[in-house]
């Protein structure tokens, strides 16, 4: 008998804490949970637009998940297939068409932001940023942009200088970019140092945008699955763009197996060059070794006769979700969210929004120049010449393909063409 | 006085009260996800929009998908190479510290053993660093040897790179194992052999591989088993390159479901995963049911 009642007691009380900590609700308020990706610095700016929210909206609670970068896609997707708690969420513009073409996000409502049409909204940001930054979804609109950036070229002037170049005189074609990092390459009897180029040969994404961009620069179009389609039927300049890019490691410039990590690699010279770094990149530059006064941006290199087009561009949009318990608060939410671009800027981080909703200005286009080196004579006019990442349900399947075409060449030594023809196929069996 | 009230019906309805949270975990995360896995390998599903029934067009495709080959084929290498190189090594340190010439032995195990329990993704992480070029083991085999070893970037090479860590990761282990198996050869067979002349490897040929015919037969296999299943250190020290090079199954199970979001067919080749595993599973529970081998 004691044995019984005990025996049911526990089971109770088992139940009990099950059904309180499912249970619990923050004080009768909503709360908004969204999804972000982490960084220490931006971290700080986006906690301050919680405490703005959350003053504005005393029965609100934000929940802002900051999640590693690596783990966000992954991270949401699951979430919003269990159907959990998620009301908005960051993507980047490589992965917002998945998300978009499945229904997991919600169309922009004006009344979040005090507007009475989508165009009003749209009109706050710079024309073209909600499109690039993955915002726009077979003509309708759906992001908001936390971020337009582009890729430029970086080189370590005191490395130029040591190996008897001009830092004056910046490479401007491919060709003159192999000369310039072959020159830049050191070694210390008959041991490594430095790499001359160096690209994160360990991931698909990093290689994939770079030999994206100078498919892109040759005329073929990278940045939808037709375009991508219809590349595969010109091997020639599949092969050129590739060589362009297998050709580092090939002609030495590029020791993959020297230290695998271009950014950190850059930031503490064992590498002079890289190719995949925005203006947020100097943030990075200062964790490292090298002095900014040493670290040069300049215009990604171009074929000559090619498309006259600079590094890749990218974006993260913040998303309402199908989930979202109230979407007009969420959207008023991300509006607060992404009204910080003067403190963005000052951090590296690009947000192109012209206007914020009570009608003031929000970037103040001075600011980029005085808080970004060489925003003016190089970010800037880039920004409007970037190449564009492909937009595709399978995005994740192209970037493997294409990194298999460029790990053919580098680590197995099939020649370019072989490894063309392979690309051929496998994009053809995906897009199918 | 009490009498005695438990029967046995009784004692065996309270003893399923008791292991009944256990048989509902296993059943919420063991026995409910690999049928969900099964039901799933059916299907063409993203997590985001509605699941597309395939049949067995997964299972299909599967079989000519030259990735799936490749990576079922870097998988026995790696388990073939890595259970011989710890069986083999596990047995000779065993054998090193059951003799008697051997000093601080406690020492030399625990240094042996250390690394089992240390975090393989720790293990994993400092062991890419120092096969970089600037990395210590690079610069040893230089210094030492005058060899630049391509040890992560050159596709013949980076398998046995991988299987190195593993090994030295996971035979301190198997060492205990085969510690305690010559712990329980009986002495006198080996004073016996010693009458007889028999010298070190009559001893070990004819006294102590007889002896531990079911410790071996047993570590084997259950050292087959764990190493098909590897994951961590692939993912972490060469993400599966160069060139798919170290591409094991485990990871492109992954791979598939969450970079592709192919889930249904990740779940086709876990199936594939699955039938492998229980073929060796099957042939271990097979030598515990016996006791013996051969009879």
């Amino acid at each position: 008998m004691v044995k019984r009642v005990l025996l049911l007691g526990l089971a109770l009380l088992i139940l009990a804490s099950f059904a309180w900590a499912t249970g619990q609700k923050d004080g009768g308020k909503k709360t908004i949970t969204h999804y972000h990706w982490t960084e220490t610095t931006f971290d700080k700016i986006n906690n301050h637009a919680v405490e703005v929210f959350q003053a504005k909206h005393p029965n609100v609670t934000v929940k802002l998940l900051l999640l590693p970068d690596g783990d966000r896609v992954k991270t949401i997707r699951t979430a919003l297939a269990a159907n959990g708690d998620i009301d908005s969420f960051a993507l980047s513009n490589g992965d917002s068409a998945e998300f978009l073409s499945t229904g997991q996000a919600v169309e922009i409502n004006p009344k979040g932001f005090g507007k009475k049409s989508v165009a009003e909204v749209v009109a706050m940001w710079n024309p073209g940023a909600i499109e690039s930054s993955g915002g726009v979804w077979e003509g309708k609109y759906y992001g908001i942009p936390v971020e337009l950036s582009n890729y430029v070229a970086w080189v370590n002037i005191a490395d130029m200088k040591e190996a008897g170049l001009d830092p004056a005189n910046k490479p401007k074609t491919w060709d003159e970019f192999h000369a310039m990092t072959r020159k830049l390459v050191k070694e210390v009897g008959g041991v490594r140092t430095r790499n001359g180029f160096e690209c994160n040969g360990k991931t698909s994404i990093f290689s994939f945008l770079v030999v994206s961009d100078m498919i892109q620069q040759l005329g073929l179009d990278w940045g939808t699955d037709k375009g991508f389609l219809a590349s595969v039927d010109k091997p020639d300049l599949l092969a050129k763009g590739l060589k362009n890019y297998t050709d580092f490691v090939t002609e030495k410039s590029w020791d993959p197996g020297f230290s695998g990590e271009d950014r950190q690699g850059f930031a503490n010279n064992k590498t002079a060059t890289m190719l995949t770094g925005g203006t947020w990149f100097w943030g990075v530059v200062d964790t490292g070794s090298v002095p900014r006064k040493d670290v040069n941006p300049f215009n990604y290199p171009r074929f000559q006769g090619g498309r006259d087009l600079g590094g890749m561009g990218y974006g993260n949009c913040v998303f309402v979700s199908r989930l979202a318990k109230d979407p007009v608060l969420t959207f008023a939410w991300l509006d607060t969210l992404a009204s910080q671009p003067n403190e963005f800027i000052k951090a590296g981080l690009n947000q192109p929004r012209i206007s914020l909703s009570d009608g003031s200005q929000a970037l103040d286009p001075a600011l980029g120049k005085q808080v970004i080196p060489f925003y003016d004579e190089v970010f800037k006019g880039e920004l409007t010449k970037t190449a564009v990442w492909l937009s595709s349900t399978k995005t994740a399947q192209m970037m493997d393909a294409v990194f298999g075409a460029v790990s053919r060449v580098i680590y197995e030594n099939l020649t370019v063409e072989a490894s063309v023809a392979q690309l051929q196929k496998d994009i053809r069996s995906i897009l199918k | 006085m009490r009498s005695a009230s438990y029967s046995v019906t009784k004692l065996q309805r309270h003893g399923y009260v008791f292991i009944l949270p256990t048989l509902l975990f296993f059943a919420a995360f063991l026995i409910y996800p690999m049928l969900s896995a099964f039901h799933l390998s059916l299907f063409d599903w993203n997590l985001l929009g509605a699941k597309t029934y395939l049949g067995l067009k997964n299972f299909a495709t599967m079989v000519e998908d030259q990735r799936v080959i490749n990576s079922f084929l870097r998988t026995l290498h790696f388990s073939a190479v890595s259970v011989v190189a710890i069986n083999v090594l596990a047995f000779i340190f065993a054998l090193m510290f059951s003799s008697r010439l051997i000093r601080y032995k406690n020492f030399f195990q625990s240094l042996i053993f250390l690394p089992v329990v240390l975090s393989i993704i720790a293990c994993g992480v400092v062991w890419e660093f120092m096969y970089q070029k600037t990395g210590l083991i690079s610069i040893i085999f230089q210094k030492l040897f005058g060899l630049s070893i391509p040890w992560l970037t050159d596709t013949g090479i980076a398998p046995y790179s991988v299987i190195i860590v593993f090994v030295w990761k996971s035979v301190g282990y198997y060492m205990v194992i085969y510690i305690a198996g010559l712990m329980d050869v009986p002495a006198s067979y080996y004073e016996a052999a010693r009458i007889d002349g028999a010298g070190f490897w009559g001893q070990l040929l004819y006294i102590t591989l007889p002896s531990l015919k079911n410790t071996i037969a047993l570590a084997v296999v259950s050292c087959v088993i764990f190493t098909f299943g590897q994951f961590s250190i692939q993912y972490v020290i060469t993400s599966g390159g160069p060139s798919r090079s170290t591409e094991i199954l485990a990871l492109l199970i992954y791979r598939e479901a969450f970079e592709f979001s192919k889930f249904g067919y990740s779940a086709a080749i876990s199936v594939l995963f699955f039938l492998t595993l229980l073929v060796f599973s099957v042939i271990q529970l097979r030598i515990f049911r016996s006791g013996s081998i051969g009879g």
